[in-house]
């Protein structure tokens, strides 16, 4: 009992076969299908899959703000023990501010072009922190945040607008407010892509020090292996609104058992010059007719009738590590 | 079949596009078999009975009848077919003018013709519209023809700035860029790529705009620029009545409907139009 | 040995801006493409390396520097070229979004170059259109559709196709498939290197993403602010980075297996951001981000050092006065 509180105390977020369906204009649009994952306290997880595996519809459904054409069919997402979907607004609110906040793809957007940072952080903090928090306390607690993530000079960043900062400066205040307002869990929404490789190298980094430093959590959103490879513990590797294969990072990396996992891996180019697959054949399924059995199946080259009939489950095949196919032990 | 389905499911999202769309081929089924269908066909042009001027509304003359003795009702939907061959024409001249315009400055923007046509259109856009077209339509003999020119003169710049906009933007696009380096000519470049591009637009426009060129034929008529009596348009006839108000209001009140239901018909169907249009590439 | 099609001497392009300032956008690129080869072209956002490409195809004149294709100088051409020459040199762009007409068919879009630099018969056009789609590796029934139906690794190869219409003999690649999934990525590619080896063409390869570029390059040449930092033949390249700005470019990759990681220079962390190319530092553009950087770094521009065969440097590290006392600190960079 006494085991069962500290796990309970230890997740901060737990999604539990997490379905969500789209209506778009009459046709129903089948995106998740039983998304399962945890994220203990100063964990990183990732969320690697290609365009189009759900994995931003996953993480709005974390802060419940899908749109309104979504529907919850099963499943529910406990934020600190708490379903966001029976949330009332006014939790939701106070989770959406201090609790779990977002770290966008394109920082340009997630900044308002017409105030100084100044205005945008002090503005961000006084909904977060306690009422009548003087605004000089505010400005410290900015300022504070803002030499946490590196940036030079913070009093001037204070005062310039978001046009005056390059990308890779804009994507370091949004995390600076993300964390100051006392969030634990940080959704990162593949927060390198729209910078350069250098710059991204950065972001990530300072991600994964403050993280550790102050004793975050964070789900790493990304399309590209090396990017969850680096910067996670712990990995879910998704496929059509499923999870196909998730474990340790470095374990699934090395042993990779689900035949998409394997298939994706052979397409990255790597340094050390292997040459170039062919890529997987097919293309990721129509959502509004997805496949009955495993989504993967049609495209799968192992695939047999019984992967085609039903859903296979979500299994442990070594310790920690679990793939959702039938023949997870006979792939490599 | 199935692109018509959803188009229709995206038309119809917002019911209010739907009334819009049954107003307007109201409109349009009156403007073009009304003739045949009004209790009254011969009222439509100059007939007198003065016994039966004046009327309130009744079962036997639905919207009354005007100090002639001609019965409203018929005059109304007699008029809808100049109304409607009104907007037809100015937006059939002025798009395809004001689309040439504005591409040809917007695919050269920043040289000289882009500032030339642009200045020109400008001023255009400068002058009140009304003052403009009084102007021109007072100066010319007072008649439909006249009207519908006045009108077109001062419509064709917002084509230009529309298509203008669509263009320079479309400048930068790598299938425009790509054109250019194999070789294609101007024409090509227009016609083929650029326009099937512009269309939506233009055509989303057109529709809202008809409504607009419609009350905009009707003040010059209400004026007395427009169609001359004794055949039958909605703004002299609006015009005429307007000094019986209020004690034979239905001079006047039945044709100012007629005006708004058409315009917000248009509007509606405009919107549903841009509805369906622009979420065409979701 | 195979021939030498294009030879690029001291190539610059600069951009006057309203304020009076000037963006050097590339200075002073000197570059060869050979017959069937490909050279990839790498560098970061404002490293000039898409104003190379735009100014080999012709969409603006050279500032300065001699573009030599076949013998002819095609630096001050921009489109004056001749209808030869457009179609023998045929770009491919990034944006699988906007290079195709979405209010047009596939079998239009691939009609245009066949149009205009061909006299086929308009049944003869439809019918290499589709031969066209065929030869990429796509159903000949896609001429029918719509480019928005489709998926962007289908775009980008229909692009390809519509290079192909005109046989030319250098396509230009700018970053082709970085707006592409991995899986998606690896069939263009190989595609790519299929028809590379049929039709012997050249690519220049524009990229920013290295690891691609050990699997698909020939040679390699990195820019950095409009300026070559280093050269050299793609395995050498990779197995002894000399340059600091390379390595750290490749200390910076994230990589998926144990064996690669062992390749990124260890000791190199990237810091710092890539100046405005209209401020480009004085001395060598990247000395504000170097670790190894000298007193001169500061005040010359280094030139470019032929250290081995095919493998060039332009870097203060390696200039002949300083290199042997600088022989610990070029050893320690070398490692």
């Amino acid at each position: 009992m006494e085991n069962m509180d500290n796990a309970q105390k230890d997740t901060i977020l737990e999604v539990k076969d997490l379905t969500v369906s789209f209506d778009v204009y009459g046709r129903i649009s089948h995106v998740l299908d039983g998304i399962s994952f945890k994220v203990k306290k100063g964990e990183r997880v990732g969320l690697v899959g290609e365009s189009g595996c759900g994995k931003t519809t996953t993480l709005k459904s974390v802060l419940n703000v899908l749109p309104k054409n979504a529907k919850i069919n099963r499943g529910e997402v406990l934020f600190e023990g708490k379903n966001v979907f029976e949330m009332k607004d006014s939790e939701l609110a106070a989770m959406r501010r201090t609790g779990a906040g977002m770290i966008f793809q394109d920082p340009s957007s997630a900044l308002n072009p017409v105030f100084s940072i100044e205005k945008q952080f002090i503005t961000a903090l006084k909904y977060a922190k306690p009422n009548n928090t003087p605004t000089k306390e505010l400005y410290d607690i900015a300022v504070e945040a803002l030499n946490n993530v590196m940036l030079p000079d913070p009093e001037r960043i204070m005062k310039s607008f978001p046009f005056q900062l390059s990308g890779g400066m804009k994507q370091r205040v949004c995390i600076a407010m993300t964390i100051a307002a006392g969030r634990q869990l940080l959704l990162a929404d593949e927060p390198g892509t729209s910078l350069d490789v250098t710059i991204q190298d950065q972001i990530l980094r300072l991600i994964n020090k403050l993280v550790l430093d102050n004793h975050l959590s964070v789900i790493m959103v990304a399309h590209s292996l090396g990017v969850i490879r680096e910067s996670t513990s712990y990995v879910n590797i998704m496929y059509a609104g499923t999870v196909v294969e998730s474990g340790e990072t470095d374990d699934v990396f090395q042993n990779p058992r689900h035949p998409y996992t394997v298939a994706l891996m052979s397409c990255v180019p790597k340094l050390t010059g292997e040459g170039i697959a062919k890529g997987i054949p097919g293309r990721v399924p129509d959502y509004m007719a997805p496949p009955k059995g495993c989504r993967f199946s049609p495209r799968c080259p192992y695939a047999k009738e019984v992967c085609k009939a039903e859903k296979p489950q979500h299994l442990e095949v070594s310790p920690g590590h679990w793939v959702s196919c039938y023949f997870a032990n006979e792939v490599i | 079949m199935e692109a018509l389905k959803r188009n229709w499911l995206k038309f119809s999202e917002s019911k209010i596009s739907v009334i819009g769309l049954v107003i307007v081929s109201a409109f349009l089924l009156l403007a073009i078999f009304g003739k045949y269908m009004v209790p009254y066909p011969e009222h439509i042009g100059s007939y007198v009975d003065f016994a039966n001027a004046g009327l309130a509304p009744s079962s036997k003359h639905l919207c009354g009848t005007d100090l002639m003795g001609r019965d409203i009702f018929s005059r109304i939907i007699g008029s809808f077919r100049n109304t409607l061959l009104m907007g037809v024409i100015v937006l059939c001249i002025s798009a395809p003018v004001g689309f040439v315009v504005g591409v040809i400055a917007g695919y050269n923007k920043g040289k000289l013709i882009d500032t030339v046509l642009m200045r020109i259109t400008d001023i255009f856009l400068a002058i009140p519209p009304l003052v403009l077209a009084l102007a021109i339509a007072s100066v010319l003999e007072p008649n439909l023809t006249n009207s519908m020119l006045a009108i077109t003169v001062m419509w064709w710049p917002w084509y230009a700035r529309l298509s203008y906009g669509v263009t320079s933007s479309l400048r930068s696009e790598n299938y425009i860029i790509y054109a250019e380096l194999v070789g294609a000519k101007l024409p090509h470049i227009i016609f083929k790529e650029i326009l099937p591009n512009c269309l939506s637009a233009v055509l989303t426009k057109m529709t809202l705009d008809m409504g607009y060129v419609i009350i905009m034929g009707a003040t010059l008529s209400y004026a007395g620029l427009g169609e001359q009596a004794p055949k039958p348009a909605l703004g002299s006839m609006i015009s005429s009545g307007v000094k019986y108000m209020p004690g034979q209001w239905w001079l006047t009140i039945f044709p100012a409907i007629a005006i708004i239901l058409i315009v917000l018909g248009f509007n509606l169907l405009g919107d549903g139009i841009s509805n369906m249009l622009g979420t065409e590439e979701n | 040995m195979a021939e030498k099609i294009l030879d690029i001497k001291n190539l610059k392009k600069y951009f006057p801006l309203k304020s009076g300032q000037v963006v050097k956008a590339v200075d002073g690129v000197d570059l060869e493409l050979y017959e069937g080869e490909t050279l990839g072209l790498v560098g970061e956002s404002g490293s000039g390396k898409s104003t190379i490409a735009y100014v080999l195809v012709g969409m603006y004149e050279a500032t300065d520097g001699d573009i030599i294709y076949k013998g002819d100088n095609l630096a001050k051409a921009g489109l004056n070229r001749t209808l030869k020459q457009r179609g023998e040199i045929q770009i491919v762009f990034q944006d699988p979004g906007s290079s195709l007409n979405s209010k047009r068919t596939v079998g239009k879009s691939l009609m245009v170059p066949l149009k205009i630099h061909t006299k086929m018969s308009k049944a003869d056009m439809e019918k290499r259109s589709r031969d066209l789609l065929e030869e990429v590796g796509l159903p000949a029934e896609f001429a029918d559709k719509y480019p928005r139906t489709l998926g962007g690794g289908e775009r980008q190869l229909i692009s390809v196709a519509r290079a192909l219409a005109t046989n030319p003999s250098l396509v230009i690649l700018d970053e082709p498939t970085s707006a592409l999934d991995v899986s998606v990525q690896a069939k263009v590619i190989s595609k790519l290197i299929d028809l590379q080896k049929e039709l012997q063409l050249a690519y220049l390869f524009i990229t920013h993403d290295l690891s691609l570029m050990r699997n698909v390059a020939d040679r390699v040449a990195i820019l950095y602010l409009g300026r070559l930092c280093e050269q050299a033949p793609a395995e050498d390249f990779f197995k002894k980075p000399l340059h600091p700005y390379t390595q750290m470019l490749l200390s910076s990759i994230p990589v998926v297996t144990a064996e690669e990681e062992k390749m990124k220079p260890s000791k190199v962390q990237s810091t710092g951001e890539i100046p405005s190319p209209v401020n480009v530092p004085p001395g060598c553009a990247f000395h504000l981000r170097c670790r190894y950087k000298k007193p001169i770094c500061m005040k010359e521009r280094p030139v470019m050092k032929e250290l081995s065969p095919g493998h060039f440097v332009c870097c203060h590290l390696f200039n002949d006065d300083t290199y042997e006392s600088d022989k610990t600190a070029a050893q320690t960079v070398a490692e």
